[in-house]
């Protein structure tokens, strides 16, 4: 991640850029091309004549590669030669790439050799051939990569000699080609003779790697045999071998291939098994599960864990009687790792069994199912929710609810209101209020759900009410507004505070007004939370122009420092010199002196590219009015700013 | 372990990968010498002796330590997929900074490399083993966000897609011990010395960089194809958006998802960097850095939010660092989190945005033949020719 400082020089930077822009853009018009060739074939600069070769390698067509082939010798501009011959179709650019073998030496030759890898030209196999025994090591490097990217028959009967005497980098260069001629083969349907190079390469004395994924494809490519094979490698000591043919396995589909993973899990040491285990559960292969089903039962308790977790990507039904059976296994890891996978287990079968638990007699149980139902989105059982949130048990009834909240939606809101006003806790009513809630954010038409709240709220007590307010303070709209904002005058005091305290809530700054009256009152604690909550919806979403309105109604009504620093929370987001002139007046009060200039400096510097005159003034206050040397060295930065802006 | 390229971000994976008991840096190879001894002053500091070796040329490098298992490499990302292929090629395992690839044809060459020899690759988008966008997949992945129809992934808000094509004023060139220059290059094309390119002036030049859209696209792409289970495919329509930056461009995959560029200036959808979001039936999530918890439509969403986290770490035994997750599988020998292919796939989605601004057109691109449909010109734009000795 970029850090805010390195983000400012990023964009700095890119500004200074913008206005060197080069005028050689990447596409070029097709009706250039006579244009670019033109200056290839001109006394133009290394620049330009690279950047034509770059334009020529989109829209080049064959009369820019004869142009472009002449350039393959000339060391400066070989690379950018290739860069436009590589991309244009035809043969005319195998040719010229072929005929440049003959007379180009050196680096730019390593070049064009990768070019014609690129390009599998096979008509270039025997000059490659020929370059095989280079003594410029890196022409025969590149030759044999090449070859490979070729592929032929000839061509792996080169590389396979060529390998008898080679070491180190050589040796990898031909075993690179060795498997990417196997490569191409299968692509040619000639497996067999794949099979021998990888056969060849698994037998060679080479590094790891080279071993590794001759194995691999020595696997894949056979279509007889790869099961024996695959089980003689997962049966290997060598744990780079044996995870080779193990993550093979992904790439091959069948049960036979489960099967044969499956039958190998009990001869395997643990870590070993580990691996085949989370194989299998990729593999979503049922035929894995009667192996699983033993080892999620008894073992190492690693391996119990992986097959358990297995169970749950295979995702068969079958597995479900053995996931409840283990939500009772006294190992509490082992419980909780398979309610994990009975919650990810999709299907019919694992509803039903959650089902069961949620008709069972034991709290345990039913909490468990209300767990499931939720993380398995069960929105079928809404019924029983709503049933086990009317239900005596009082660790039932909270669960229950939660899942209301997140499965249910706009249908579930008469049912979550009746529960509401019937007689209930304090934690019970909290639990519906916060489904009521939670339903409330996929409602679409709230005018109806507005209207059934404001009808309830005439008749319900004042428990009740609260919740009630709280919940058309996120339904929102006018018509909740209206409900809230005449609570805000009822005779009982904890309605008030709850009709206030849901105007503060409110998702936009529509209630700002209401709020606004109520800080203007005589001093008491009402309007205390008013003035806080106003200056709250300041932020949401306003212009700069409504913002600075807002604070100009709030500032006057201030009487604690506490609404000052709230206030200065807003102004540091305003980008205006009156916000400045407002944050400068509370820099004589010394318990917030810090705080007036932290704000004047944030303020600042937005402004100092449009205000420098008015920043110098409040800053130079700032400076002499402080002791931080944190406020001095921001100031002083901003000052300077401002003078350049000035031009002092 | 060892480091190739490692400078400013190499520091910070490098500082990240330190503490870890089973793992012990033994060498660093950098074309720049500066860069080379302040790594090492880095590592012998935090071990106490002064055994960390130095290299400044990649092929004898990788063929003299044998016994290195595996790589960080933290180059600038000209660099990055050669290196890494070069490195798999000699049996290392590698750890990769973002954008790990410059062509389409350098990330399947990543894919066939770590594949041919069975070489353990992460590419650095860390956020995949992080705790508030793993919540994000993983509300996708359970359903919570009903079905989802938009993502949303941010793009970086500077520089543009077009990218510069100028190069610096020649510079007198340093001794070759001090800053080797053609491998500083490697296989870009070549242009002349200017030292602004060695200090990280590199970014927004066509020749070393994927733009605006792969500055972040790198990271959010790949966290947005992981979400919605697109992790081995790309989307298979790209929208020209006309401005400079690619913000607004709608990419739609198979299934009919689609995914947006936002550069989101006036932060409608994130207030951080790398933000995702994901819009379904049922409501939406989104994620940006710094966080302290994601931000959704509905608080109860939230409800579980450590408890999916926790339950995604136990179901996929992966843990919540991204070098931890590397090390685990260079280990394990399993696939890491953001393995090759989601790095290829993602970095499709990256060059196939930046093709179409490039072209100013609209793309469908086939991501099972990996390549764009009716279209000659995007198709060339795929891959560019590598500079000899460079070449793979």
């Amino acid at each position: 991640m970029l850090k805010p400082r390195t983000y400012v020089i990023l964009i700095t930077a890119s500004l200074l850029s913008s206005a060197v822009q080069s005028f050689a853009q990447t596409i070029p018009a097709k009706e250039d091309e006579a244009r670019l060739i033109a200056v290839l074939k001109s006394n133009a600069s290394h620049k330009q004549k690279a950047d034509a070769c770059r334009q020529l390698a989109v829209i080049g067509t064959k009369n820019a590669v004869a142009p472009l082939a002449a350039l393959l010798g000339d060391e400066q501009l070989s690379h950018m030669a290739r860069y436009g011959l590589e991309a244009i179709p035809g043969p005319a650019v195998d040719d010229a790439l072929r005929a440049a073998l003959g007379r180009v030496k050196g680096r730019p030759l390593v070049g064009i050799i990768g070019s014609i890898g690129v390009r599998r030209d096979d008509k270039a196999v025997r000059p490659l051939l020929q370059m095989l025994p280079n003594h410029d090591l890196e022409i025969a490097r590149a030759a044999a990569r090449a070859l490979g990217s070729i592929g032929t028959l000839e061509v792996a009967s080169a590389l396979k000699d060529a390998l008898q005497n080679a070491s180190g980098e050589n040796q990898l260069a031909l075993c690179e080609g060795l498997f990417r001629c196997a490569e191409v083969l299968v692509g040619k349907d000639q497996r067999d003779e794949a099979i021998d190079i990888y056969d060849y390469l698994r037998g060679l004395r080479a590094p790891p790697q080279v071993r590794a994924g001759a194995v691999r494809g020595a696997i894949l490519t056979r279509e007889e045999g790869n099961v024996a094979l695959l089980r003689e490698y997962l049966r290997s000591n060598d744990y780079f071998l044996f995870s080779a043919a193990v993550q093979t396995a992904r790439e091959l589909p069948g049960t036979e291939i489960t099967l044969a993973l499956a039958s190998e899990l009990d001869d395997l040491p643990p870590t070993h098994r580990i691996l085949v285990i989370q194989r299998l559960g990729k593999r979503a292969d049922p035929a894995a599960l009667p192996a699983l089903f033993a080892l999620s039962r008894k073992g190492g308790k690693d391996v119990r864990l992986e097959a358990i977790r297995a169970l749950s990507q295979i995702g068969d039904g079958s597995a479900v009687p053995v996931l409840v059976e283990l939500l009772a296994d006294s190992d509490r890891q082992i419980s909780q790792t398979a309610q994990e996978s009975l919650a990810a287990l999709p299907g019919r079968q694992a509803h039903a069994a959650v089902m069961e638990m949620l008709d069972s007699n034991q709290t345990s149980q039913r909490l468990i199912a209300l767990e499931l139902i939720g993380r398995r989105r069960m929105t079928s059982s809404m019924p029983a929710l709503l049933r086990a949130a009317g239900d005596a048990d009082p660790e039932v009834r909270p669960a229950a609810l939660r899942r209301v909240g997140e499965l249910g939606g706009p249908a579930e809101f008469p049912a979550l209101l009746d529960l509401l006003m019937q007689p209930q806790t304090p934690q019970d009513l909290d639990a519906v209020e916060q489904a009521l809630k939670a339903v409330c954010v996929k409602v679409v038409d709230r005018r109806i759900h507005v209207a059934r709240v404001t009808n309830l709220l005439a008749q319900a007590g004042p428990a009740q009410k609260g919740p009630l307010l709280r919940v058309l303070s996120a339904l929102g709209g006018v018509d909740a507004l209206k409900a809230v904002s005449s609570a805000t005058r009822d005779a009982d005091r904890r309605v008030r505070e709850a009709a206030i305290r849901s105007l503060c809530a409110w998702k936009t700054a529509l209630a700002a007004p209401d709020l606004l009256a109520i800080a203007k009152e005589d001093a008491n604690v009402y309007s205390t939370i008013a003035l806080r909550g106003y200056i709250g919806l300041i932020h949401k979403g306003l212009t700069t122009e409504k913002k600075l309105a807002m604070c100009k109604q709030a500032a006057p009504l201030i009487r604690r420092d506490e609404e000052v620093k709230l206030l200065f929370g807003v102004l540091a987001t305003v980008p205006a010199p009156e916000a400045l002139d407002m944050a400068m007046m509370y820099l004589n009060k010394p318990a917030i002196k810090d705080e007036t200039s932290f704000a004047a400096i944030a303020i600042s510097q937005k402004i100092v590219e449009r205000n420098p005159r008015e920043v110098v003034d409040a800053l130079q206050k700032v400076l002499k009015a402080t002791n931080n040397r944190e406020v001095a060295r921001r100031a002083a930065q901003i000052l300077a700013k401002a003078g350049r802006v000035t031009g002092r | 372990m060892g480091g190739l390229g490692i400078g400013n971000r190499g520091s910070h994976d490098l500082r990240w990968m330190l503490p870890e008991a089973d793992v012990q840096f033994v060498a660093a190879c950098d074309p720049q010498k500066a860069r080379r001894e302040a790594v090492k002053k880095i590592v012998d500091t935090h071990y106490g002796n002064t055994d960390f070796k130095l290299y400044s040329d990649t092929r004898e490098f990788l063929a003299e330590r044998a016994d290195i298992n595996a790589l960080l490499v933290t180059t600038g990302d000209r660099w990055h997929a050669l290196a890494s292929i070069l490195a798999m090629r000699a049996g290392k395992d590698v750890y990769s900074e973002k954008p790990s690839c410059m062509t389409i044809a350098e990330g399947q060459a990543v894919v066939e490399t770590a594949k041919r020899y069975r070489r353990i690759y992460q590419t650095g988008t860390q956020r995949l083993s992080e705790g508030n966008f793993t919540f994000c997949n993983e509300m996708l992945r359970l359903g919570r966000l009903g079905k989802v129809h938009t993502v949303r992934a941010h793009i970086a808000p500077w520089d543009a897609a077009e990218m510069r094509h100028d190069w610096l004023a020649a510079e007198p060139m340093p001794p070759k011990s001090e800053v080797d220059w053609d491998a500083w290059l490697g296989p870009c094309p070549w242009r002349p010395y200017n030292s602004q390119y060695t200090r990280g002036g590199w970014r927004g030049f066509y020749d070393f960089h994927t733009s605006c859209i792969g500055e972040w696209g790198a990271h959010t792409f790949a966290q947005c194809q992981v979400g919605m289970g697109a992790a081995n495919t790309s989307p298979v329509e790209y929208k020209y958006v006309k401005n400079e930056s690619g913000d607004g461009m709608v990419t739609r995959f198979a299934n009919g998802i689609e995914m947006i560029l936002e550069r989101d200036m006036d932060k409608r959808y994130w207030r951080g960097s790398c933000g995702v979001r994901y819009e379904g039936t049922e409501g939406w999530v989104s994620a940006a850095d710094s966080y302290s918890q994601p931000d959704v439509s509905s608080p109860t969403m939230l409800d579980d939010f450590r408890k999916i986290v926790y339950d995604y770490q136990t179901h996929t035994q992966r843990p919540m660092s991204h070098v931890r997750d590397f090390f685990d599988c260079v280990k394990s020998r399993r696939q890491t989190v953001a393995n090759p292919v989601v790095m290829h796939r993602s970095m499709t989605t990256v060059h196939a945005a930046n093709i179409c601004m490039w072209l100013k057109r609209d793309l469908k691109f086939d991501p099972v033949k990996e390549e764009f449909m009716n279209d000659a010109e995007a198709n060339r734009l795929r891959s560019r020719a590598m500079r000899d000795p460079w070449i793979i």
